[in-house]
């Protein structure tokens, strides 16, 4: 089985590798073509722009080339993950982005399995209680978080529960100066991610809780549960044995697709909450037009996607062994 | 109650209240011993590209150089010079040498001896020829001669009083030759790794998050610094550097990373306070930079008319919520005390019938007004230095419509910016700021003399003003000894420009940090927060 | 036909979720139209006191210049719907042109189609929104465009679906037995089955388009020279603590409209599609 499991893993990365390499064409293109060059930006930042000072940092970066010379370099270089050199950081792209991404990841990760537990949990209890207070007020609660723009929601809870209550601190990802290490570090960073992770996962968890409450719905209807009701099954046992596995099938494919959504909701979470990740890192270097950085974290956005994506496949087929494989590989094309 | 705070009456009474405390000697309130140790936060944005100042004027890469270098001089409250690197100094009677005495037993932090060799290298191989400002700053200077370790004089072409004013830390900072030398210096890791003489030395630099520089034990102030660490932070978001002022996260916010509204809110509150003065060797002035090349802003006439057409007292109330007052010409009153600033014989635009006088200029330049009450339509290009900036082209545009003026405003991300504005001069009139510093040769003639008309290099004459009379009086003041002879030169300057209206002064800003109550002694010098902060304490 | 019609537009008024969402909606449509009147001098006008609270000077009070809020927020409607609709209609276009190619012919055009598709779904969408508006320049119609290119992919494959199953249905393999042109059975015979599965995605989409917009301007990416909500709150967040009602009315205003919206929305999928899941 876990043969299978290994293959159809190996095809679903197989099958998203031209979409990346798409994606890193097309962004090349679109980004170079945009007018002003690095030589402009570091020229503009240093305050003195010399037609002498712009050579030397064009040829110093090749950005004298023409394009297609700078688009192979640029391609042959991403197979080993060489993204270039920021411009405005001094630095290489790759020790950048692989500085910033465990950030995100841990943002993202958070975020997610705030947002499908709770919006697992909440969906369910909504279907169980339905047209009861409670189902109402849960339903009442997703359709109004899903209708709030995510930055308003970020500055209300830093009001609330750093400003006001005083619970957690305001920004960033760790205390800075504290030395902590070890444990003192991690619960030091898990107490910083709390509100950032919260206001990210509020939209997602009203999908969720909508998602989760409708297929639950639907589940409860169909004919095996009326059948173990028939059986005298217990209700609970029926709920958790049989309605809540098949239920939460349509979460679990809708959170692999929401993993790009996320991604651009993570810019504003963290640019509001000063959280040094890869989506601030990209606002950033789009504003300083630090393209080689900007084409880096596309880069790996754009994998990042494609594996969840593959790797929600496989947790899909995990929880439901009876899909095959081949089917389902198909049906995604 | 917090808005009562923000209504027009109290601002202005918070202005006056700050002017005063700028005439106190900062500091003296501090009847505490200092204490040492301690970790104070400041938080800046945005995060430099680099942090060695030789090599760039970007005012946050000096926020942090200034701790890590030393200049040969610092400058009291009245912007006199004070010993620094340099412990006594001689100007020669015809005023073309100055001799530097240095400072001995100075150490760079790694450990190699300070001598007049870096004194030469710093200041005529690097400043002058790499700062943006350095060529126009130091370029009398011919040659440095160093008779032996710890003297150093300085040749110049023809007397340059000025210089005198421009040897501190944020202007002209030493730095070590042995490092620099025979490698290309921009791309030297040096760089972002730099090694001073300065109370503070570099320890790390987390992208994207801060800078750490710790206490040089072996720094030539006795008992300096006060402060085991110093921590440069970096917060993405304006509204979270206030919560984090707030919270006490963080000690100090510089001018700009805090809303002006917002800083007024925290002045509220006990444990935060506004730290008066600290920009007085800057002397920072914010502007409107008109295309006088193009129509039909060629026209003095229209340029005199948008001028009136401002309401400057509304702009400091409103959008810099009173951090600044009204400016009258391109001369900061700062220099009031030298006797360098007049407002005898200049034109105001501050006038009651401002209005009228704008209409009556416009019609008279020939712009009649067309039956949708318009005369023409500009587009303004505020500088891309945050929400304010932008909320003052809104004003804008709605001031001059008032006189038929249409504006259509252009945000521009900051590369693009630089390059339409100020490299290709494609732009009818943007908002922008400069630094007179402590003497109008140094900070305020390159914005209006002809031959810093330079389309390579951004933040100059953008205005592209030509005025050969202006250039003659610039050039004067530059080699003037008398001191009341060259005050007249600067006043006879200041007439001529609110007269041809090159550019349009708004405000002559007050660049104040945010701190926390515990931070005491932070503005101890006119550079204020871009001094070396070695004599600021933490009291815990 | 027309009496499933009936039958759909009744289930719809017996919703109570969509009427309210109608009802607001239909508010904020008003406010939209009647802003030009309410407030001629427009939503840039200092009109009065700066840091006015709400119910004193003005209903909604006034902005750190002196605008009015309600002003900005009756002037943003127009622009929110705009924005929402226009984005909305290209979206549409776009997502039915290709998802009815794809799912009509199949094999390969089906395939490449797709993996355009796919392409675009790869994309995390609001950062690529952002990177196509700083490159065009902030401008209305950069962020229209920018919404709709990173937006129409979920709906081509909507539609793709939806037309598979049409396709293979006996009368539209008549029409191809019969020689009907390619456009005409697609246009003709097929769309129309498609169309309410369209007008549910679309409504929700205009939600979402609201929300883009809103994120895009809040980043100082929206044109300068328009007011809208995001904008406001954009502007009114440094103020935020100060003066609430700068960032909360605008917020509130997102809020409904979106809210309102996505109840219709809801109210059309329930009214169209009674057996079709939820979006």
């Amino acid at each position: 089985m876990w043969q299978a499991r290994l293959s159809y893993l190996l095809r679903r990365f197989a099958h998203g590798l031209p979409i990346v390499l798409a994606i890193v064409v097309v962004n090349f293109f679109l980004v170079r073509l945009a007018p002003g060059d690095a030589a402009t930006v570091l020229a503009g930042e240093a305050g003195a722009a010399t037609a002498q000072y712009m050579e030397q940092i064009r040829t110093q970066f090749g950005l004298d080339q023409p394009l297609y010379v700078q688009f192979l370099s640029y391609m042959k270089n991403i197979l080993v993950f060489d993204m270039g050199y920021s411009f405005r950081h001094g630095r290489t792209v790759a020790s950048l982005i692989f500085e910033r991404l465990w950030a995100t990841l841990l943002l993202m990760g958070t975020a997610m399995a705030i947002s499908t537990g709770l919006g697992v949990l909440l969906g369910a209890l909504a279907a169980r209680y339905d047209r009861k207070p409670l189902g109402f007020a849960i339903v009442l609660f997703a359709i109004v978080s899903y209708a709030t723009p995510l930055f308003w929601v970020g500055l209300m809870l830093i009001i609330v529960f750093a400003l006001n209550l005083g619970w957690f601190p305001t920004s960033g990802i760790a205390t800075i100066g504290a030395d902590t290490s070890g444990l003192g570090y991690v619960l030091d960073v898990a107490h910083h991610l709390v509100l950032p992770a919260l206001t990210l996962s509020f939209f997602y968890m009203a999908l969720y809780t909508r998602l989760m409450r409708a297929s639950m719905l639907e589940t409860l209807r169909m004919d095996f549960v009326t059948t173990a009701r028939a059986k005298g099954v217990a209700e609970g046992r029926v709920v958790r044995r049989h309605v809540l596995r098949n239920a939460i099938l349509p979460v679990l494919t809708m959170a692999g697709v929401q993993v790009s959504g996320m991604l651009g909701g993570s810019v504003i979470v963290e640019s509001v909450f000063g959280w040094p990740g890869l989506g601030l890192l990209a606002f950033e270097s789009l504003a300083a037009r630090d393209l080689n950085l900007l084409l880096g974290i596309f880069f790996l956005s754009s994998l990042l996607v494609v594996a969840t994506n593959a790797l929600i496949d496989l947790a899909y087929t995990l929880v439901d062994p009876r899909i095959e494989f081949a089917a389902r590989s198909k049906r995604n094309v | 109650m917090a808005l009562r705070t923000l209504t027009r009456r109290s601002w202005l009474g918070l202005t006056g209240a700050a002017a005063v405390a700028l005439l106190a000697a900062p500091g003296v309130h501090a009847t505490e011993t200092p204490r040492h140790g301690g970790t104070l936060i400041i938080t800046t944005t945005p995060e430099p590209s680099l942090i060695t100042n030789a090599l760039s004027s970007a005012p946050t890469t000096a926020e942090v150089a200034t701790k890590i270098f030393d200049g040969l001089l610092e400058y009291d409250m009245d912007l006199e010079p004070v010993p620094s690197l340099a412990t006594s100094w001689e100007v020669s009677d015809d005023g073309k040498a100055v001799t530097f005495h240095l400072r001995e037993g100075v150490r760079w932090h790694d450990g190699k001896p300070f001598t007049s060799a870096d004194v030469q290298f710093s200041l005529l191989r690097v400043v002058k020829e790499y700062h943006p400002r350095g060529p126009g700053n130091l370029g009398p200077i011919t040659a440095i001669d160093t008779p032996d370790e710890h003297t150093a004089v300085v040749r110049l072409a023809h007397p340059y009083p000025p210089m005198m004013r421009e040897l501190s830390s944020l202007e002209a900072p030493i730095v070590p030759r042995h490092v620099y030398e025979g490698t290309d210096y921009r791309n030297n890791p040096a760089v972002n790794e730099p090694v001073g003489t300065g109370p503070f030395r570099f320890v790390s630099w987390e992208k994207g998050n801060y800078i750490e520089l710790a206490r040089n034990e072996d720094y030539w102030r006795e008992g300096r610094p006060y402060l085991d660490k110093l921590i440069f932070r970096f917060i993405a978001d304006s509204a979270t550097r206030a919560a984090a002022i707030e919270s006490g996260e963080v000690h100090v916010a510089t001018f700009g990373t805090i809303n002006p509204v917002e800083m007024r809110r925290l002045e509220g509150l006990d444990n935060v306070e506004i730290a008066a003065g600290g920009y007085e060797a800057l002397a920072p002035m914010m502007l409107l930079e008109l295309n006088n090349k193009q129509p039909p802003l060629d026209d003095k006439r229209v340029r005199q008319a948008i001028a009136y057409a401002l309401d400057r007292e509304f702009i400091v109330d409103n959008i810099w919520y009173g951090f600044g007052k009204p400016a009258v010409g391109p001369i900061s009153s700062v220099h009031e005390g030298a006797g360098l600033y007049t407002e005898e014989g200049v034109r105001r635009y501050d006038v009651e019938d401002r209005i009228e006088r704008a209409n009556a200029l416009l019609d008279e330049a020939g712009h009649p007004r067309g039956s949708d009450g318009m005369r023409f339509t500009i587009i303004h290009d505020p500088a891309p230095f945050g929400e304010d900036w932008r909320r003052m082209g809104e004003y804008i545009k709605q001031a001059l419509k008032r006189v038929g003026i249409g504006v259509e405003i252009r945000n521009r991300d900051y590369p693009t910016y630089v390059r339409q504005v100020h490299n290709e001069y494609d732009f009818n009139m943007t908002s922008s700021w400069y630094v007179g510093m402590a003497d109008p040769t140094l900070g305020v003639q390159r914005q209006y003399w002809s031959k810093n008309i330079n389309a390579d290099v951004a933040f100059n004459n953008t205005a592209r003003y030509s005025n050969p009379e202006a250039d003659r009086l610039w050039e004067a003041a530059q080699v003037e000894m008398d001191p009341a002879k060259r005050a007249t030169l600067f006043h006879d300057l200041q007439r001529i420009l609110t007269e041809d209206s090159p550019n349009i002064w708004l405000m002559e800003m007050g660049l104040v940090a945010v701190q926390n109550s515990k931070v005491e002694d932070l503005i101890t010098s006119p550079l204020g927060v871009r001094g070396g902060l070695y004599d600021t304490w933490l009291d815990q | 036909m027309s009496d499933g019609r009936t039958r759909a537009w009744r289930r719809f008024l017996r919703n109570p979720g969509a009427m309210l969402g109608a009802l607001i909606l239909a508010g904020v449509v008003a406010l939209a139209a009647a802003a030009p009147f309410l407030y001629p001098e427009g939503p840039f006008e200092m009109v009065g006191r700066p840091y006015a609270p709400p119910l004193s000077e003005f209903l909604l009070g006034s902005d750190m210049l002196g605008r009015d809020i309600a002003a900005g927020i009756a002037h943003g409607a127009r622009i929110s719907l705009l924005v929402g609709c226009v984005a909305t209609l290209v979206i549409v276009l776009l997502g039915t042109l290709i998802g009815s190619l794809a799912g009509y012919f199949g094999g390969r055009v089906d395939s490449a189609l797709m993996r355009v598709t796919e392409f675009f779904q790869t994309i995390p969408s609001f950062i690529g929104a952002i990177v196509l508006v700083a490159i065009l320049q902030p401008s209305l119609a950069s962020v229209i465009g920018a919404i709709a290119i990173v937006s129409w992919a979920p709906l081509a494959r909507l539609v793709r679906g939806e037309v598979i199953s049409v396709r293979n249905r006996e009368y539209v393999q008549s029409c191809v037995a019969l020689g009907m042109g390619d456009a005409r059975i697609i246009l003709v015979q097929i769309l129309p089955n498609v169309i309410s599965t369209v007008v549910v995605a679309a409504s929700l989409m205009v939600a979402t388009a609201i929300l883009f917009e809103s994120g895009l301007s809040f980043l100082g990416l929206g044109d300068p020279n328009i007011m809208t909500w995001g904008f406001m709150i954009g502007a009114g967040r440094a103020a935020m603590r100060t003066a609430w009602w700068m960032v909360t009315i605008p917020g509130i205003a997102i809020l409904l409209t979106v809210l309102a919206i996505n109840l219709v929305g809801d109210g059309l999928n329930e009214a169209l599609n009674p057996r079709l899941k939820q979006l």
